[in-house]
């Protein structure tokens, strides 16, 4: 998060000097918004805890080649979510600014999805991905495209402080303490690429990609000189796949990415052995009223060179089951349930959910967050902490 | 991800609203006058803004805009991109159907909180489009081959003279398919345009009547039903779809069809 702030900076000034230096414009200004109001009640408490009320705001500048736009969020303070400009090239397309990439074409997990870091303060949000400072380039011939990206400062993924609602206390060694992450310079040398070639069009789209980065999470590092666990940031590299196709009332899609860490010897305990995470998944629409969405997510971490025996990380392979089901009886009212099942863990989350569109634009929504599983698992973590939520989204 | 209801919606514009032709000089049999209605005459491509009103019984009203562009290719290609301008939680939606090409149709769905193109299954023909009172069979292009077409009679219907054709599904897959057992169109004479259809059912039951007024020529031969009004006579909801801001012949390259245009949000 510290990061943001020193983002916003440069953006503002191209936004501006590129607003003002448009002198050819397509179209005029356009302002959408959203407002959207809530309130979560824990089921352990029970205490209810008032989301407040956010309005978003989103900016759109066409002019003749291109556009500039950017969105806001309005709460208790002011963030950028994006603002960047799209240049339309006869070929080639450039975005370049705060943004969002968004790869892959599983749903619920995709594992080549790496140039954007997840908010885990808020791990459940529909929108937990944080948008970052880039430059996308897409070259198009045909049904192919070809894809660069460059992220020229890196941006972890934000973790829960000590005491907020999806903490995970890090296990620490008898007279450790945790210690201030370790991250990398903000250099060019630093920076994060990635490139991709894809097809869509045909009997399938698919594409193939490459990611030259850091992982968003730390690995964590003993120091016994000053007794601590050091957060430490490291490189990484993926090399991706994905596909999806459609046939009758049936899709199916499926993702694998093979990320390589920074412990290709698999010697270091601290570092993550390289590991593989492979999602095939299908939905299926028989009609109007029903939707239906399942997937399995298989993630295979490589076996360590030396013994690990009481070692901090996994070996081996976990799975994982989602599921979707949705009911539609009138056009404005939808029932769901979303399932997310640790086959090896034997945990899961739970989300029965029901929303209704009285009007254009206005959406109530309300939901059950169930969590179940032994402590230690992803889920079990969160036993506790089931929630009712409820809201209302109007946009305008 | 949910699937939003989109569709192979190419469409109103190369379907019932779209029926563009010329006059006829003989009498025609039933599929010839099926086929000069359902063929887009000498238009090759075609741009419009559409309104989509969908009434319920109570009187309750929603209300959509979408700017709809299609093209037919020389070899029975037909692609559609469609563009949501509103509501506003529906605004930048776009869809992406390519058919008659490559086997079964291409369809991408962009949704702007998605920020991808994702490829998505044909619909069922006989589902809602978008929650209107219009199947996709409706608004689809009519396959002439999958009907029987009979001309019953020629009559007046109010101050025009019509071709009254009975269309019969071949199939009961096709029957099941389209939700209807049988279908009577009245087509103007003058400019082969819908001026009515009434959908039955298996029991001989009319569920639903299709009304097409405000024809307008749009040069070149071509005339369109510029207004659609769908009656379901079973709910007692009814969708209106009026065409604004027509333009044919207008040059759409092929390359504006494509998953690159599809992401852009405006335009």
């Amino acid at each position: 998060m510290r990061s943001r702030r020193s983002f916003l900076s440069p953006v503002a000034i191209l936004v501006t000097e590129l607003l003002f230096a448009s002198p050819v414009a397509a179209g005029g200004l356009t302002v959408d918004g959203l407002v959207t109001a809530g309130a979560e009640i824990s089921l352990a408490g029970p205490k209810v805890e008032l989301g407040g009320v956010r309005l978003t705001l989103q900016f759109e500048q066409p002019f003749s080649s291109g556009a500039l736009r950017a969105r806001v969020e309005v709460d208790r303070s002011i963030r950028l979510r994006e603002a960047f400009l799209d240049i339309y090239l006869e070929d080639t397309d450039l975005r370049l600014g705060r943004q969002r990439i968004p790869w892959g074409t599983a749903d619920i997990s995709n594992p080549t999805d790496n140039l954007n870091p997840v908010d885990y303060t808020h791990p459940f949000a529909e929108e937990n991905r944080l948008e970052v400072l880039a430059l996308r380039a897409q070259h198009y011939w045909g049904d192919w495209t070809a894809e660069f990206v460059w992220i020229p400062f890196f941006v972890p993924s934000p973790q829960p402080e000590p005491g907020s609602r999806w903490y995970v206390p890090v296990p620490l060694p008898p007279g450790f303490s945790l210690g201030a992450p370790q991250e990398p310079a903000k250099e060019l040398n630093n920076s994060e690429f990635a490139l991709k070639l894809s097809r869509m069009g045909g009997k399938a789209d698919f594409s193939l990609s490459y990611f030259d980065g850091w992982d968003d999470l730390p690995s964590l590092h003993p120091d016994l000189d000053s007794m601590t666990i050091v957060p430490v940031y490291h490189r990484l590299r993926v090399l991706g796949a994905d596909f999806a196709t459609a046939s009758g009332k049936w899709g199916f899609r499926g993702e694998a990415a093979y990320f390589l860490t920074e412990d290709r010897e698999r010697t270091d305990p601290a570092i993550k052995n390289p590991y593989l995470q492979v999602v095939l998944g299908a939905d299926f629409t028989p009609s109007d009223a029903y939707y239906f969405n399942g997937a399995v997510a298989v993630e295979h971490v490589a076996k360590s060179a030396v013994s690990l025996k009481g070692g901090p990380l996994e070996e081996g392979t976990t799975s994982t089951l989602m599921l979707t089901a949705e009911y539609r009886p009138r056009f404005e009212l939808t029932c769901g349930l979303d399932c997310i099942y640790n086959l090896t863990g034997r945990d899961f989350l739970l989300r029965p959910r029901l929303s209704y569109s009285p009007a254009d634009g206005v959406t109530f929504s309300t939901g059950l967050l169930l969590f179940h599983g032994p402590a230690g698992t992803r889920f079990g973590n969160f036993a506790e902490k089931d929630y009712l939520y409820a809201g209302v989204e109007m946009a305008f | 991800m949910k699937k939003v209801g989109f569709v192979t919606f190419s469409l109103i514009c190369c379907g019932l609203a779209l029926a563009l032709s010329t006059p006829a000089r003989a009498e025609l049999s039933g599929t010839e006058i099926i086929k000069r209605y359902n063929e887009m005459g000498s238009v090759m491509d075609m741009s419009a803004e559409i309104e989509m009103r969908i009434i319920s019984k109570s009187g309750q009203e929603r209300v959509r805009q979408l700017t709809i562009v299609s093209k037919r290719g020389d070899d029975a290609t037909r692609k559609v991109l469609l563009r949501f301008l509103s509501p506003a939680d529906v605004k930048g939606t776009a869809f992406l159907s390519i058919s008659g090409v490559r086997g079964e149709d291409e369809n991408w769905l962009y949704l702007p909180a998605l920020g991808k193109p994702r490829r998505i299954a044909s619909e069922e023909r006989s589902n809602s489009f978008m929650g209107s009172d219009f199947t996709y069979a409706d608004i689809g292009l009519l396959k002439i081959d999958d009907y029987r077409h009979t001309l019953l009679r020629t009559e007046r219907l109010g101050n025009e003279e019509v071709y009254v054709v009975e269309s019969v599904p071949v199939s009961d897959k096709v029957r099941r398919a389209d939700g209807f057992a049988k279908k009577i169109w009245w087509i103007r004479k003058s400019t082969f345009t819908l001026a009515r259809a009434e959908f039955l059912d298996n029991n001989g039951k009319v569920i639903k009547v299709l009304t097409g007024s405000d024809v307008v020529d749009l040069g070149s031969g071509a005339w369109l039903s510029s207004r659609l009004e769908m009656q379901n006579l079973t709910t007692g909801s009814r969708t209106i779809i009026t065409f604004k801001n027509i333009k044919v012949n207008s040059g759409i390259p092929d390359d504006y069809f494509t998953t690159r245009e599809l992401t852009r949000t405006s335009r």
